[in-house]
């Protein structure tokens, strides 16, 4: 089936079989491959992403269902090589080790505070529920987060 | 993380949704698909087709009617849900949409999906037979509706069979409810979940010791009645990893109570 | 590379009488982070190559059974498959991997699919590789498998009886076993005024679980047999040894590269199986071939950390208090392959008596073979499992004595006064203060109130547990325990190059030899190199990530921290200092050049 997506401002139309998952479509097709797999269960949110404003795990939806949508992966992160205050804060907290989990973390931290730009910390926390880290143990992914508000 | 081949199908109406439904046997619809995709990942399930039922606005929407009915479309997100102020008229389901698993998948998971797959573990289930919500479901054959303890039939089935849509669900009104459940981490896969509606004497439906949730009725809503209902009530839970069987009659009567007292305490 | 905002404070002795301040300790921004959070990183998975093929692998739904015929026929009808691989095949093509372990472990034969046998659930028994990671998925459905179910044991205490042996070339299920016998324990026995008896403990397997799963992408050059192996094993040069002696080449053979490792703990330092599965596809097909390991795989069928159950353990203790010391029979269940973990038998050695001055120490060690998925060592292993022995220890005595679990703690921890300190086996702790240590801890966590707390908790119908744990760990070593189990096994040294050189810009680059998964070496290395070379780490380019034709061994991220730091160093002394500022001086005066030496 034609699929035509806007990934980060960016127009991309492929055929693609019913069965590819968002996360595949992103990472194989159109090599986008910020965005990770840590899972085949929908728990690790390695693969978040915002699709038309919405932050959703791309391994649970698939590619099909995103014809016509604006989607937001890490990649657009950033302007002209310079990191964003969130991206920044990241880095400067130690909030990551691997760096695997950080694409799904930062995109669901840019959604929580697009929602609510002044977070609680357990808001915070219950913003990235949906994604694991196995490296440093949340504390300083809390911290940037914290921070990127200030 | 790989399906296996499957054909792809994105209705403009209800209607045609109901009709692509019956007319292929192996055809399944595709709510939020924070469930189906996962089974078909593992290629536990391998449907021939999916009717994806996202964009029909017709299943969108939370109504709140005059006598306080809460109408609630089945494509409605979890997300909005809780976002939702005609919803907050029955306090409950926004506190439990909350609950289920995290931000990403309350984004996409819907209401209608989560009491059709029916997984003995999921939240919504227990919670609309202790509501008394009425199911309204489509097909062929026109519209009928089901209350929900005749809705849930076994593991993964329901009353709305093949062809047929559930299209949205009304909640009677009331503010007396309570929810709890002991879960595998925060938000996680219930172990034991009870939903509780006080009015008077109280109904309790208890999700993950049986196929389908249990409905508990009783006449006094005090902890003794509570657990003897319970006791009473012969539950032969399954055991599994994560609990025995023996563990999970005696969380059931806890989560039971937890539920009531957190009913009783709202008024 | 990130600017380094941190002005050095501290003055670094580079030789005696030298000092000039350091970066060393200082807290400076990663190197690594930039790309990483721009989602810029290279993992595996992440490399493609043209007309590359994906690899699916037949897993065994039985944890123990013989395989009768394996028939790929209707897998390779299939549209777009390109080819299969199975365990016959492997059985003619590659030699079995070399065994740590003396007999009877050294007679298991392992290979990189089953061969004949399955012995645990998940156990790999064919491959397919197809045009896309669906299709390979689908074709591997489509082979048939016919499989003779045997009786299974997964108990590490029942596997001893050899009622049910998992290798019939070893003949039993033990892999190895040694008695160590520290001090005099009869005499302690003796002099015992209490001996404490412990019938059984078990510490269960685990999983450290990495977020990002095993893989690889395999190329095979034909023109010169050389094997191309973009992958996330965590010690290339280990599972170099074990895949080029079963491809019958030369470790030259095989090249491994890697960027960025999405976190290994240890569950990918045995991935040659799947490896040298690959290999052989890449070969036979001549086209790269990709493997990507699904979680699901990873949970059955990878690798999990050791299970050992401790029998009979018997602790002679003074009217005091004073523990003289422990024996114990433990039984180490290593799945159904030992892989790297013989290791496992000796590792512990190096903290024997954990925190405390026990001087007469028995340990009779078996480790054994059962049908569940191989271990292999995951964080801080075998060291874990003992120290988790000795503090079980200490709180049990305690507990059967009437003894406080911190006072009897300091009683028996070595004093603070006797370090450096020399342990029953010849191991030097070199300094320490363990009573402080635990004053701190308790300390921080309001242990004075904790009974107060543990009552309001019992009020509100909730229980509230207080438990202490106190380890040490050997942060490098040089594996020259190995030769205790195995006296052939040439495993010590642990060689590694680092190169320093000077490039066109006045750019320092450093490549390195370790397997970075999130330990941050870039920018711990450019500390290491700034402070010897006087420049900043800004001007220090670190290599991350492992290639063989510039590396040579690649070991564990743990114990590399220290020896990696003295190998950049020991590089340094062919760039000079004054060179370097020369070279760098000499680009800022040239219009055009770029003005400070960031990265590219």
């Amino acid at each position: 089936m034609d699929v035509k997506v806007t990934v980060n401002g960016e127009t991309y139309e492929r055929d693609v079989e019913p069965r590819k998952l968002l996360i595949h479509f992103l990472r194989d097709d159109l090599d986008l491959t910020g965005s990770h797999i840590g899972c085949d269960t929908g728990n690790c949110g390695a693969c978040s992403v915002i699709v038309d404003g919405v932050l959703l795990k791309s391994c649970m939806m698939l590619a099909v269902q995103a014809d016509g949508a604006k989607i937001e992966t890490v990649e657009g992160l950033a302007r002209d090589g310079e990191l964003n205050g969130l991206q920044q804060a990241f880095s400067d907290h130690h909030a990551l080790q691997c760096g695997y989990c950080t694409p799904g973390m930062l995109m669901s931290a840019t959604a929580l505070l697009r929602a609510n730009p002044r977070p609680s910390e357990d808001e915070i926390r219950k913003g990235i529920q949906g994604n694991l880290c196995r490296c440093t143990g949340y504390v300083n992914i809390v911290d940037a987060i914290k921070a990127a508000t200030e | 993380m790989l399906l296996r081949e499957v054909e792809y199908a994105r209705p403009a109406s209800v209607q045609e949704a109901v009709r692509l439904l019956s007319d292929q046997e192996g055809a399944r619809a595709l709510a939020g698909g924070q469930t189906l995709i996962n089974v078909m990942k593992a290629r536990a399930a391998s449907p021939d087709a999916l009717v994806d039922l996202n964009g029909l606005d017709e299943l969108k929407g939370i109504d709140l009617g005059s006598d306080g009915t809460v109408t609630i479309g089945a494509m409605v997100t979890y997300s909005e849900v809780i976002g939702s102020a005609e919803a907050r008229a029955r306090p409950i389901l926004g506190e439990v949409c909350a609950q289920i698993a995290d931000v990403q998948v309350r984004n996409r998971g819907t209401v209608g999906g989560n009491v059709c797959s029916n997984d003995p573990t999921n939240h919504l289930p227990p919670l609309m037979v202790s509501l008394g919500a009425t199911m309204h479901i489509t097909g062929p054959g026109g519209e009928r509706t089901v209350p929900a303890e005749e809705f849930f039939l076994g593991v993964y089935m329901t009353a709305a069979g093949p062809g047929e849509l559930l299209t949205r669900i009304s909640v009677p009104p009331g503010k007396r409810d309570g929810f709890a459940s002991v879960a595998i981490g925060k938000d996680g896969t219930c172990i034991v979940n009870a939903a509780a509606s006080v009015n008077g004497g109280a109904r309790v439906a208890l999700g993950c010791v049986d196929a389908v949730p249990v409905l508990l009725k009783t006449d006094s809503v005090e902890e003794d009645a509570v657990r003897a209902a319970l006791q009473g009530a012969n539950l032969d839970p399954p055991s599994d990893v994560h609990a025995s069987a023996d563990y999970r009659r005696h969380l059931a009567e806890v989560v039971a109570v937890r539920a009531v007292a957190q009913a009783r305490g709202k008024s | 590379m990130t600017e380094t905002t941190v002005t050095p404070e501290r003055p670094l002795v580079v030789e005696e009488g030298e000092t000039r301040p350091g970066f060393i300790g200082q807290n400076i921004p990663r190197k690594e982070d930039k790309r990483l959070v721009q989602g810029e990183g290279v993992f595996f998975d992440d490399i493609k190559r043209h007309e590359m093929g994906f690899v699916h692998f037949v897993r065994s739904p039985y944890a123990h059974a013989r395989i009768k015929a394996v028939d790929v026929a209707k897998a390779l009808e299939l549209d777009g498959v390109y080819g299969t691989l199975t365990g016959d095949e492997v059985a003619i093509l590659t030699d079995p991997f070399f065994e740590l372990s003396t007999p009877p472990g050294a007679h298991i034969k392992d290979y990189a699919l089953a061969v004949g046998k399955v012995r645990h659930v998940g156990d790999p028994v064919a491959a397919v590789v197809a045009r896309t990671r669906d299709l390979a998925r689908d074709a591997a459905e489509l082979v048939e498998v016919e499989y003779e179910p045997l009786p299974l044991v997964l108990d590490g205490e029942q596997a001893l009886a050899d009622e049910v042996v998992l290798h019939d070339d070893a003949g039993s299920n033990t892999v190895w076993s040694g008695t160590f016998d520290w001090g005099d324990f009869e005499g302690a026995m003796a002099e015992a005024d209490h001996v404490v008896k412990i019938e059984r403990l078990h510490f269960d397997r685990f999983s450290s679980t990495p977020l990002e799963c095993s893989g690889c992408l395999v190329e095979y050059n034909r023109g010169t047999g050389q094997w191309t192996i973009y992958g996330n094993h965590q010690m290339p040069g280990v599972g170099a040894i074990w895949m080029a002696p079963a491809l019958r080449v030369g470790i030259d053979k095989l090249r491994f590269v890697s960027q960025d490792i999405g976190g290994g703990f240890g569950n990918k330092i045995t991935l040659h199986p799947q490896f040298t599965a690959c290999c052989l596809l890449a070969r036979k097909l001549n086209r790269p071939v990709q493997w990507t390991e699904w979680r699901t795989d990873q949970h059955t069928a990878n690798t999990h950390g050791n299970e050992r159950t401790f029998l009979d353990v018997t602790v002679p203790v003074k009217a005091d208090g004073t523990m003289l010391g422990f024996s114990v029979k433990a039984i180490d269940d290593c799945g159904a392959f030992p892989r790297y973990e013989p290791l496992g038998c000796i590792i512990w050695a190096q903290v024997t008596p954990g925190c405390y001055r026990w001087r007469n120490v028995r340990v009779d060690f078996t480790q054994v073979c059962t049908n569940k998925s191989p271990v292999a060592p995951n964080r801080g292993y075998s060291r874990m499992q003992h120290l988790w022995l000795t503090e079980r220890i200490v709180d049990i005595v305690a507990s059967e004595l009437g003894l406080d679990p911190v006072e009897v703690r300091k009683k028996n921890y070595v004093k603070h006064e006797e370090f450096p300190y020399e342990t029953p086996n010849g191991c030097i702790y070199d300094s320490g203060d363990y009573a402080r240590c635990l004053d701190i801890a308790l300390d921080l966590i309001g242990y004075d109130s904790l009974e107060e707390r543990r009552r309001d908790a019992e009020s509100r119908g909730k229980l509230f547990g207080i438990g202490i744990g106190s380890t040490l760990d050997s942060g490098t070593n040089n594996f020259g325990q190995s030769m205790i189990l195995n006296p052939d096994l040439q495993f010590s040294g642990n060689n590694e190059g680092a190169t320093v050189k000077l490039d066109i810009f006045g750019e320092v680059v450093v490549t390195l030899g370790t397997v970075p998964q999130g330990q941050g070496h870039a920018t711990t290395t450019s500390q290491v190199v700034a402070d010897i070379l006087g420049c900043t780490p800004d001007d220090v380019n670190v290599r991350a990530g492992h290639d063989t034709y510039w590396n040579s061994t690649a070991r564990r991220p743990t114990t590399s921290s220290s020896p990696r730091g003295r190998r950049a160093s020991r590089a340094i002394p062919r760039l000079r200092f004054r060179s370097w500022r020369s070279a760098r001086s000499s680009t800022r005066t040239t219009p055009g050049y770029r003005k400070t030496s960031t990265s590219r």
